[in-house]
């Protein structure tokens, strides 16, 4: 009796590992299924944004697809003059405009009920009339912006 | 030993009636995979549940709005918003016969739909015209005298999608005032904005522009007529979300939008853009905190469409009906969706550039 149950009990602990090891194999094969897809293609891209040599403090960098680049608006906020563009899987691969706006607040501004509008003061070929553009390739993983403002 | 075997012939019933410590753990084991596999499809059931929510919700705002048009024979303006302020300088065109003041921070389009969302009680307390001066700011300052206030605290379900992470339900409009709801400028939260214009739905901070390519901005009185793109080729609402940050006296505050005023946006972010919270925004990067105290500021020019649904957002089209969009849709549909005539075409998820894609301008110069 005793044998028996003992072969038992190791036949069950064969099994249990058996059945572990192909549930085991299911969840890792329904996890592939899983994740981004990335159909479009993108890379995340970080880098160094600097205004004359000066890290920019808190500012913001898009990018806009352009030319025959389809997909989504990408970027990402940029805090002492660094930024990482990994939002939604990335920048899609690809030609773009980039806009990069820096914010600063205006200490002597009067209060305003709704603390007042921070000022933007990077130029405007920059961001609204921009003049930069990128060039994203699959391989590509860092991208600095050394900007000059004369 | 010997006496062992013997225990356990004279005695089988003890063994057949006890689960083994192994047996025990191989059970639980498998309970916790079964358990692990049903919970994420019992997560994505509800989360489906509430994405039905929301989608019914845009189609009764549109069924609303589609009702406003049957009798006013035009869209209702987006918002009717004007605030005097000496840093502005934003593209302002009221409408001549107003008699509005110039200092009317007024309704937005959702105060408007209240005749026909069966809100009538609601609607008829509101004061919509500006007050006599000496009689409040505007219309919106908790010691106005008339009825506006208490009905600016009011939260319309019809307006929140249960996905929404503020479970308080207001958002902040200004700081010199308490917060926690229905005091001061806190204002009932709306996940859905009217779709101002591709690019720019505000000049600065939140003075929405009155020149808007879209259907609902500033002073908008847009009929179906003009919406030359196709009412099923044309946004007229998308789904936002509020934020947590904080106001200039660091105080933490909801931002978002709401029904009662102002309530338009740009698509100019894409949908769940980066820098917003379910675009992959990273709050120890940059957070709400107001940079000097603009969190609107801030608020409007990183947020604009965005869900927390996985994936996308909602959008209800100016023919009423309404569709939930991919975060990846290309940004010349999102465009060409949101102007009203530019004769786009929209085909295999692209759409042709109408020159109104891209980084927003810079506002133009005139108005106030």
């Amino acid at each position: 009796m005793s044998t028996l149950l003992s072969i038992n009990q190791v036949s069950v602990g064969h099994a249990s590992i058996g059945r572990a090891s192909v549930l085991g194999a299911v969840l890792v094969l329904a996890c592939c299924g899983c994740g981004n897809q990335n159909v479009l293609g993108k890379v995340v891209v970080e880098g160094l944004i600097t205004l004359d040599g000066e890290p920019i403090p808190n500012g913001e960098i898009r990018f806009y697809p352009s030319g025959d680049t389809h997909g989504p608006v990408s970027g990402a906020p940029i805090k002492d003059g660094k930024y990482v563009a990994k939002g939604k899987g990335g920048v899609p691969i690809g030609t773009h405009h980039v806009d990069i706006r820096a914010f600063r607040a205006d200490k002597n501004a009067a209060a305003d009920p709704e603390g007042g509008p921070a000022e933007q003061y990077l130029p405007a070929k920059f961001n609204t009339e921009t003049s930069l553009t990128a060039t994203i390739e699959p391989s590509t993983t860092s991208l600095d912006f050394p900007l000059k403002s004369e | 030993m010997l006496n062992n075997h013997n225990l356990i012939d004279r005695s089988p019933r003890t063994y057949r009636s006890a689960f083994t410590l192994v047996e025990l753990l191989v059970v639980i084991a498998i309970i916790g995979v079964l358990v692990g596999l049903l919970l994420p499809a019992v997560q994505a059931a509800r989360e489906a549940a509430r994405r039905s929510t929301c989608l019914n919700n845009f189609k009764q705002v549109g069924v609303a709005l589609h009702n406003f048009h049957s009798a006013m024979e035009h869209f209702p303006p987006g918002t009717e918003y004007r605030v005097p302020n000496a840093k502005s300088s934003c593209p302002f065109a009221p409408d001549p016969s107003s008699t509005k003041g110039s200092n009317f921070p007024g309704f937005g389009w959702g105060a408007y739909l209240l005749p026909y969302m069966e809100q009538t009680s609601i609607y008829n307390l509101l004061e919509l015209e500006d007050l006599p001066s000496g009689q409040g700011d505007g219309v919106f300052l908790r010691n106005n005298p008339t009825d506006n206030w208490f009905v600016e605290a009011v939260v319309l379900d019809a307006f929140i999608c249960p996905s929404e992470i503020n479970t308080e339900k207001w958002v902040d409009m200004a700081s010199n005032a308490g917060h926690f709801g229905v005091d001061g400028w806190d204002m009932p939260l709306s996940n859905m904005a009217g779709v101002a214009d591709s690019r720019l739905g505000h000049c600065w901070l939140y003075q929405p522009r009155a020149d808007g390519n879209g259907v609902l901005f500033n002073y908008s009185k847009i009929n179906a007529g003009k919406i030359t793109d196709g009412l099923s080729q044309t946004f007229i609402v998308g789904e936002t979300t509020s934020a947590k940050g904080s106001d200039a006296k660091s105080v933490d505050v909801w931002v978002g939008s709401t029904w009662v005023t102002r309530g338009v946006n740009d698509v100019h972010h894409g949908i769940n853009s980066a820098g917003s919270l379910p675009g992959g925004r990273d709050d120890s990067i940059d957070p709400l905190d107001g940079d000097g105290g603009n969190r609107h500021d801030e608020y409007n020019r990183e947020n604009g469409f965005a869900s927390w649904h996985p994936g996308g957002a909602h959008f209800l089209f100016a023919d009423g009906s309404s569709r939930f969009l991919g975060e990846d849709t290309d940004q010349y549909v999102l465009c060409a969706y949101a102007t009203r005539a530019f004769q786009e075409t929209v085909s295999d998820g692209t759409a042709s550039d109408s020159g109104v894609c891209g980084p927003p301008p810079a506002p133009g110069p005139g108005g106030r």
